[in-house]
């Protein structure tokens, strides 16, 4: 297997830097299901309360980032700066989604909370495949730039 | 109750803000070299009249006569009761004259675009299209059902990988899509090598000439004659609203192409046709340029001489390969400053073009000449030029 090229053209590229995200939450899961850990002690609502917490924020977080960033995309011009912005937009989304999985699986060993990491495991893979590079996303975002008078440049921009 | 379209005087005033609110100027009197806009008479650099047939006396008189003799309107839609004579006449003459099997008229060059793109690809299909193609592309594209990938300007490297992707995607027909000229920079695409490339992987190939039509090629007879492809580009769009001075579009390419579009062309088939004052002058401007390449030639040397004078001035022409020559001046501000000075202080008629149709910092004014021009009509011009280039300190 080659090395993923991430320099390389098209939108391929950012599949690869979405796979990161997407790995450690299949690992974890595998890894949880496989082990299957011990049950809750005393402590686990408490693990519990700040995973689920935790999750909301982050998860809101996931939707502003995105709106956030595909204003800041839209108001762009150049093919390098529209490239850049997506990226962020897409990376920062995917680490808010990763970010409370993480958490939860950390205390799935500490605390036996295996169905509520195995819930919010569940809930990042969902916003993973919704906040990765879709292609009924970036046509989302040509279609609106196209309302604004101008042409595909969010395709052009990671097409370049 | 509410008001149920106040969100339009939100969005006007936003455009209004962000500066890209169109100002429509009103010309009082016929098309040409000299204009009258707000009463004053200026001249003209801002019309796609490239031969200056617009108000040509042999386009007028065929008008006239067809006016005469099959009044103003066509009737229905083409495939119900409007489809006269004039407008077979028109479809061979443009055949003849493109050297292909036929062609096929439609009302604007922008809804032959809508007409053709969708006929030709749909759900499982793939368009490739350059980053820069109009926006009757643009949207003949976003009605199609096709999947979409975009390369960037005349690019044949990245073209050819958007290819080889679509392919093995597993795309069933793939359409690769470019304007031949473009008409904010001027530039040709390298149609030579994108139909190269579209050959080695089975893609259609198509080409807006719009502003290619009369201008490039042996007597104007478009980027497809201007490169020797003839009968390896399959569909060509075509504008009879440019160079041909009148108003309609067309599709050339072989038999089957056309005869497919006369079923499922939706503009032909639901919107009623051109006029027969309208199909006249058309066939008119087909015939002058079918007889003699004078216009043309007129039009390319006209070009040469405001060139050879503008950058003797010190302006920055941009990387045009046609007629079309754009004054490069970066900033916005300074490019409306400029063009309304022109206007106003020196009576020359030349738009300003910036955000969001050309990229930020690439403001200019764009030049459209034209066979109409005389020298002393391009000498004045250029001058203006200079002068408020001097006053806004862009040449020396
Ligand atoms: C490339 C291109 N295609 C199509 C059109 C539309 O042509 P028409 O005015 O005939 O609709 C234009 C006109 O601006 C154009 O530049």
């Amino acid at each position: 297997m080659s090395f993923p090229d991430i320099d390389r053209r098209g939108t391929r590229r950012l599949r690869w830097i979405w796979a990161l995200f997407v790995a450690p939450v299949v690992a974890a899961i595998a890894l949880v299901v496989v082990v299957a850990p011990s049950q809750p002690d005393g402590s686990a609502v408490w693990f519990t309360v700040v995973v689920v917490l935790a999750a909301v924020v982050d998860f809101a977080g996931v939707f502003w980032i995105r709106w956030v960033g595909a204003e800041a995309i839209l108001s762009l011009d150049s093919n390098d700066e529209i490239r850049v912005a997506y990226l962020r937009r897409m990376v920062l989304s995917c680490a808010f989604a990763v970010t409370p999985a993480l958490l939860a699986f950390a205390f799935v060993f500490a605390a036996g909370t295996t169905e509520v990491f195995l819930g919010v495991a569940a809930a990042a893979l969902l916003l993973l495949a919704y906040a990765g590079p879709r292609s009924s996303d970036i046509e989302l975002l040509d279609d609106r730039m196209v309302d604004a008078g101008r042409s595909f440049r969010v395709s052009a921009a990671l097409d370049s | 109750m509410t008001d149920k379209t106040a969100f339009i005087r939100d969005e006007v005033q936003a455009l209004k803000d962000q500066g890209l609110y169109n100002t429509i100027r009103t010309i009082e009197g016929p098309q040409g070299a000299h204009l009258t806009v707000d009463g004053r008479e200026v001249l003209n650099f801002c019309s796609n009249n490239y031969l200056g047939l617009a108000n040509d006396a042999r386009l007028v008189e065929a008008a006239k006569g067809a006016l005469a003799r099959y009044g103003v309107g066509p009737g229905a839609v083409r495939t119900i009761a409007g489809t006269m004579i004039l407008h077979t006449e028109l479809e061979s003459a443009l055949a003849r004259f493109k050297g292909v099997d036929a062609t096929i008229s439609f009302q604007s060059g922008f809804v032959a675009n809508l007409a053709v793109i969708p006929a030709l690809v749909g759900a499982g299909d793939v368009i490739i299209s350059d980053e820069l193609n109009h926006a009757s592309i643009v949207d003949g594209v976003r009605l199609a059902k096709a999947a979409r990938k975009i390369y960037p300007h005349n690019d044949v490297a990245a073209l050819r990988e958007r290819l080889a992707e679509a392919r093995a995607e597993g795309a069933n027909r793939i359409l690769t899509i470019t304007d031949g000229v473009f008409s904010m920079d001027g530039d040709l695409a390298p149609l030579d090598r994108i139909v190269d490339a579209a050959d080695e992987f089975d893609a259609m190939v198509m080409v807006d000439d719009a502003h290619g039509e009369g201008v490039v090629g042996r007597g104007g007879r478009g980027i497809v004659d201007h490169f020797g492809l003839h009968g390896r580009v399959d569909v060509e769009v075509g504008t009879m609203s440019k160079a041909f001075g009148a108003v309609g579009g067309y599709v050339a390419g072989s038999n089957e192409l056309i005869e497919w579009l006369r079923q499922r062309g939706r503009p032909f088939l639901f919107s009623s046709a051109v006029t027969p004052p309208d199909v006249a002058a058309c066939l008119a401007a087909v015939g002058i340029l079918d007889a003699s390449t004078e216009l043309v030639d007129r039009l390319w040397s006209n070009a040469a001489v405001f060139k050879a004078m503008m950058t003797s001035y010190g302006f920055d022409l941009g990387s045009s390969d046609t007629p079309i020559t754009p004054v490069m001046l970066g900033e916005e501000h300074l490019a409306r400053e400029f063009s309304r000075r022109l206007l106003e202080d020196r009576a020359v008629f030349a738009q300003a073009i910036s955000f969001p149709t050309v990229p930020r910092g690439k403001a200019r004014i764009r030049v459209m000449i034209s066979a109409a021009h005389s020298e002393r009509d391009l000498e004045d011009g250029a001058t203006a030029f200079a002068a408020v280039g001097r006053e806004l300190g862009v040449v020396p």
